[in-house]
């Protein structure tokens, strides 16, 4: 099942972690975990693209994958399948959530 | 906009040498270190800064604003250092107002200063690094070096609660005459704690150009004794023993070389602790205060590798340029002309090459050194 649609049984609000922040680096959309310890001496970031960072902006903002898609597909240039869209936004949600970078609030 | 199936490509990535490879190229300004004040709670007998340490530090305001300008221009990394920014009392909050703006932040300290409730914070919003300098293995030797009592027990102390703390800390050492002697039990002190230990024999004159702390350094003969019993270095010798020289060739053909070897002015620059923007710490002279004409002065900044070295770079034509430390900025600072060198050091540099070619045993080139 969809995250947006478990938040919504749910009646929560998928919500930004307060301690992942978006940086854009030459070009390049980043987000980067502040609370990261480092202890493996890597540092990890997370790219993503303009799609990605367009969703990540409209978290807050909609809070859910439905609403999101429907935005996402009003600036999409040509026919796109606002289903393959929500798909691809929630796809792109549940690696958050599984990164606890977004999480279920009330 | 890109068509929607892109999502696929937002997987989780490394920090990887594409990303550094690309922003080398494109000179993206990726890493700065900001020295936050000049004062220090030390007062060291070789410290470069030892005459600045009464001098006026920047405001927190004019901090945030270089912090600011550093986000705005895509700066990942971000490095504060001193003096002493434990001497700030606004120090955290400059941290976490770095940390929160997304930076990747680490930070130099003698790891006297701190307190519980800062190492509460760290854990919340942990540095990349804390660097910490350590000036002997007993507080006799912390007591010569910076003038302050009992000063290694609060340091190891702090240590240990940085690393209880789960924090990410490396250990390091400015080798002076009253260090040497102490570099194995600073090393198995480092190794007790499972950290990192480097240790270095550059000492600068101060940047009043007062060549006092100099008096303090330990012999060519001294550095190259340990040189060649430290792994890192060894490696890096026998790197170095590997180069063609082409650029000697290449100078001594007629066709022009670089002046500089390093990536000065390529990804990094150094704000000093007046807000001069500079091209590296020792690059003070090519400083310029940072206000909103960043641009300007990192377009300055790319000149650096297009200058090449002079017909009179005595540097561009020597086959030891890659086993001596010569680097023209420091040159600079302490003589204004780039392309000077402390020809004392040079005949030094050939025993080192000769060593690190197998052509002369450590035995032989430490005899050598004792007869120049």
């Amino acid at each position: 099942m969809h995250l947006y649609l478990i938040a919504k049984k749910e009646k929560v609000m998928i919500v930004k972690n307060k301690n992942i922040i978006l940086r854009k680096i030459y070009k390049s959309y980043f987000l980067i975990d502040i609370t990261e310890n480092y202890l493996n001496d890597e540092c990890s970031l997370i790219e993503i693209n303009d799609i990605g960072k367009f969703i990540w902006e409209e978290i807050d903002a909609n809070g859910a994958s439905g609403q999101i898609a429907r935005k996402l597909k009003k600036v999409t240039v040509g026919a796109v399948d606002v289903f393959q869209i929500e798909s691809d936004v929630d796809a792109f949600l549940q690696m958050l959530y599984k990164l606890k970078f977004v999480r279920m609030a009330k | 906009m890109n068509d929607c199936t892109d999502i696929d490509k937002m997987n989780i990535i490394k920090f990887d040498q594409y990303k550094v490879d690309l922003w080398e190229k494109v000179r993206q300004p990726l890493s700065a270190t900001i020295e936050l004040t000049p004062r220090c709670n030390f007062n060291c007998v070789h410290c470069y800064m030892q005459n600045c340490h009464q001098k006026p530090e920047m405001s927190y305001e004019e901090l945030i604003h270089i912090i600011d300008v550093c986000y705005e221009k895509g700066v990942l990394f971000l490095t504060f250092t001193g003096g002493e920014v434990f001497t700030r009392n606004d120090f955290v909050d400059i941290y976490l107002y770095a940390k929160k703006k997304g930076f990747v932040v680490g930070f130099f300290t003698n790891a006297y200063r701190i307190k519980d409730e800062y190492i509460e914070v760290f854990k919340e919003y942990p540095p990349l690094l804390i660097d910490i300098s350590l000036y002997g293995a007993n507080n006799e030797t912390y007591f010569k070096v910076t003038g302050v009592k009992g000063a290694f027990d609060i340091v190891v102390d702090n240590c240990n609660k940085l690393i209880n703390a789960g924090l990410r800390i490396a250990l390091k050492s400015p080798i002076i005459t009253y260090t040497l002697m102490e570099i194995s039990c600073m090393r198995e002190l480092a190794h007790s704690m499972k950290v990192d230990f480097r240790f270095s024999f550059d000492i600068s004159p101060t940047l009043e150009n007062d060549r006092g702390p100099e008096q303090y350094e330990v012999s060519v003969k001294d550095m190259f004794k340990y040189e060649i019993q430290d792994p890192i270095r060894i490696k890096e010798g026998k790197k170095a023993a590997t180069i063609e020289n082409g650029y000697a060739q290449d100078f001594i053909d007629g066709i022009p070389t670089p002046l500089f070897l390093c990536k000065v002015g390529k990804n990094e620059f150094f704000i000093d602790y007046e807000g001069n923007m500079c091209p590296c710490a020792s690059y003070r002279t090519k400083g310029e205060k940072l206000t909103n004409n960043f641009d300007e002065i990192w377009e300055k900044f790319a000149t650096l590798q297009k200058v090449k070295a002079s017909l009179n770079n005595k540097c561009a034509k020597c086959d030891c340029r890659y086993f001596c430390k010569v680097c023209p900025a420091e040159m600079e600072s302490i003589t204004g002309n780039p392309e000077a060198i402390p020809e004392s050091l040079c005949k030094f540099s050939k025993i080192r090459k000769s060593y690190f070619k197998d052509l002369l045993s450590a035995d032989e080139a430490i005899t050598k050194m004792e007869h120049e």
